[in-house]
C-alpha cells in the first residue's frame, strides 16, 4: 500500500525533472558564468556628448572553450571587442567611448551569449532645446 | 560672531541678487522645481527650461585692497546658488563658461532678438562686487588704515544691453551696461568678452578673456578718495576712466550625474588709474578656484 502510493506518487516528478532538464542545465550554466564591468555607468557634463571610461571586464566559466566579449549596438552590427581560446577566465580593459550605453557579451564558439552587462551613459545637464543658448545647460 | 557676520556679508554679495530676481520668477520656478525629472515643462504651450545649481568652492588669491588678506577658512569659501531658467524669452542665467558665476549671481533678462549666430539681450546683472570696510577691519585683528572710516561700496548691480556672436563652441558679447538707477555707483560701463570651449574626454575647458571699461563716475565710487575721506594713510585721489582686462582657464569634470568638479585660474589686471589709487594694493592679481557643483 505504501510502496504502490509511494510509487504513484514519485512518477510525475520525475518526468517532470526530465522535461526540465535542459533548460536547468542552461540556468546552471548561465549561473556559473560570471561576467562583470566596471564601471557600470559613464557620465558624462553634457546630454549627446560622446563619454569616456576606461572599462574592466572580467569573466570566468567552468569549462574551457573559446570564448569572445563583443559590443552591441542598436544601430550598428555586433562588434568583436575580444577573444579568447581555450580559456575558462579572463579580463580586459579598454577605453569606452560613445553617446549611448552600449551592452556587451560574453559567447561561446557557437556565438551563443552566456552573459551580458551594460555601460549606462548618462549626464549631468540634460540638452537644451534651444539652439545656440550655450548660456543655459 | 565675527565669522558670523563675515559669512553673511559673503552670501549678500554672491547670492543676493539671484534670489531676488528668482522671486520674479518664483510662479514658474515653484512649478518647475515640481517637475525635476524632466527640468522642462511645457504649460499651456509654452516651454520651460530650468535649472538649479548649487556651487561649493575654495578660491585663493589676493584682494586688490590693501592690506585685506585671506585669514580665515571663510575667507576660503565660496557658497553659491545659481539658476538657469528660461520662459518666453524672459531668462536667468549664470555663465557656466566662467569660474566667477560660481562666485557670484546670476542675470536676469529679456531675449530682444535671436538669431542663428547673434544675438541681443537686455539684461540685469551685478558687475561689480562690492565690499564694507567696516565688515572687512572688523574681522581683522588688526585695523586696516586704508579703508578705516571709509563708507560703504556697494555691489554694482547695472541694467545692460548685450550683443552676443556665437557659434558651437565659442561665444564673444559685448555688454553696454548702466549703473545709474540700480547702483549708488553711478555712470556705466561696458564690458566684453569672448570664450571658448575645448573638449578633452570628459573635461570641457573653457578658455577665456575679456576688458571692462569703466566710466568716471564708476571709477570715483570704487577707487576714487574724496575730499571728506582723505587720511594720512589716505590720500585724495580723483580718477579718470579705467578698465579691467582678465584672461581665464576653467574647467569642469562630471563626477556623477548630480555632481561636478571645477577648477579654474584667473589672471586680473588692473589699468594704471585703478593700480595709483589709495586703496589699492596690486595691479595684477592671480586666483585659483577649486569647487563642487550639485545639480538639482
Amino acid at each position: 500500500m505504501y510502496s504502490k502510493l509511494s510509487n504513484g506518487a514519485a512518477f510525475p516528478p520525475i518526468i517532470l525533472i526530465m522535461c526540465l532538464l535542459p533548460k536547468v542545465s542552461f540556468a546552471q550554466q548561465q549561473q556559473n558564468v560570471v561576467f562583470q564591468i566596471k564601471p557600470a555607468m559613464c557620465v558624462a557634463l553634457n546630454q549627446g556628448r560622446t563619454c569616456y571610461a576606461q572599462v574592466k571586464i572580467q569573466w570566468s566559466t567552468l569549462h574551457n572553450d573559446n570564448f569572445c566579449i563583443v559590443q552591441k549596438q542598436s544601430t550598428q552590427p555586433q562588434k568583436n571587442i575580444k577573444c579568447w581560446k581555450n580559456s575558462k577566465g579572463n579580463s580586459y580593459s579598454f577605453e569606452f567611448e560613445s553617446s549611448e550605453s552600449l551592452t556587451y557579451q560574453l559567447i561561446n564558439n557557437n556565438n551563443e551569449p552566456l552573459a551580458e552587462a551594460t555601460v549606462d551613459v548618462s549626464w549631468v545637464h540634460k540638452k537644451s532645446p534651444r539652439k545656440r543658448r550655450w548660456r543655459l545647460f | 560672531m565675527k565669522l558670523t557676520q563675515n559669512l553673511l556679508y559673503k552670501i549678500k554679495l554672491t547670492l543676493g541678487k539671484t534670489l531676488l530676481v528668482a522671486l520674479f520668477f518664483l510662479p514658474q520656478l515653484s512649478f518647475a522645481v515640481e517637475q525635476q525629472l524632466d527640468k522642462e515643462t511645457t504649460l499651456f504651450n509654452q516651454t520651460f527650461s530650468w535649472q538649479v545649481m548649487m556651487g561649493i568652492s575654495v578660491y585663493s588669491g589676493h584682494s586688490p585692497l590693501k592690506d585685506v588678506k585671506q585669514e580665515d577658512i571663510v575667507d576660503y569659501l565660496s557658497l553659491s546658488l545659481m539658476i538657469d531658467l528660461y520662459y518666453k524669452g524672459f531668462f536667468i542665467q549664470s555663465n557656466h563658461r566662467r569660474s566667477v558665476a560660481i562666485t557670484q549671481g546670476a542675470e536676469v533678462g529679456y531675449q530682444l532678438h535671436v538669431d542663428n549666430d547673434w544675438a541681443v539681450d537686455i539684461l540685469a546683472k551685478t558687475y561689480i562686487s562690492g565690499y564694507d570696510p567696516e565688515l572687512l577691519i572688523e574681522k581683522k585683528d588688526e585695523n586696516i588704515p586704508t579703508l578705516e572710516g571709509l563708507k560703504e561700496r556697494e555691489i554694482g548691480d547695472a541694467i545692460a544691453l548685450r550683443y552676443s556672436r556665437f557659434n558651437d563652441d565659442a561665444i564673444f558679447s559685448i555688454d553696454f551696461a548702466n549703473l545709474t538707477y540700480w547702483s549708488k555707483a553711478n555712470g556705466w560701463l561696458i564690458d566684453v568678452y569672448y570664450n571658448e570651449v575645448f573638449f578633452y574626454k570628459n573635461w570641457d575647458i573653457y578658455i577665456g578673456g575679456g576688458v571692462t571699461y569703466y566710466s568716471n563716475q564708476v571709477m570715483d565710487y570704487y577707487y576714487g578718495v574724496k575730499a571728506e575721506d582723505v587720511t594720512d594713510a589716505r590720500s585724495f585721489y580723483d580718477p579718470n576712466t579705467g578698465y579691467k582686462g582678465t584672461f581665464e582657464v576653467y574647467a569642469q569634470y562630471p563626477i556623477s550625474k548630480k555632481w561636478s568638479f571645477s577648477a579654474g585660474v584667473t589672471q586680473t589686471y588692473y589699468s594704471n588709474t585703478i593700480g595709483k589709487s589709495p586703496l589699492i594694493d596690486r595691479q595684477n592679481i592671480t586666483q585659483f578656484l577649486l569647487g563642487v557643483i550639485y545639480v538639482f
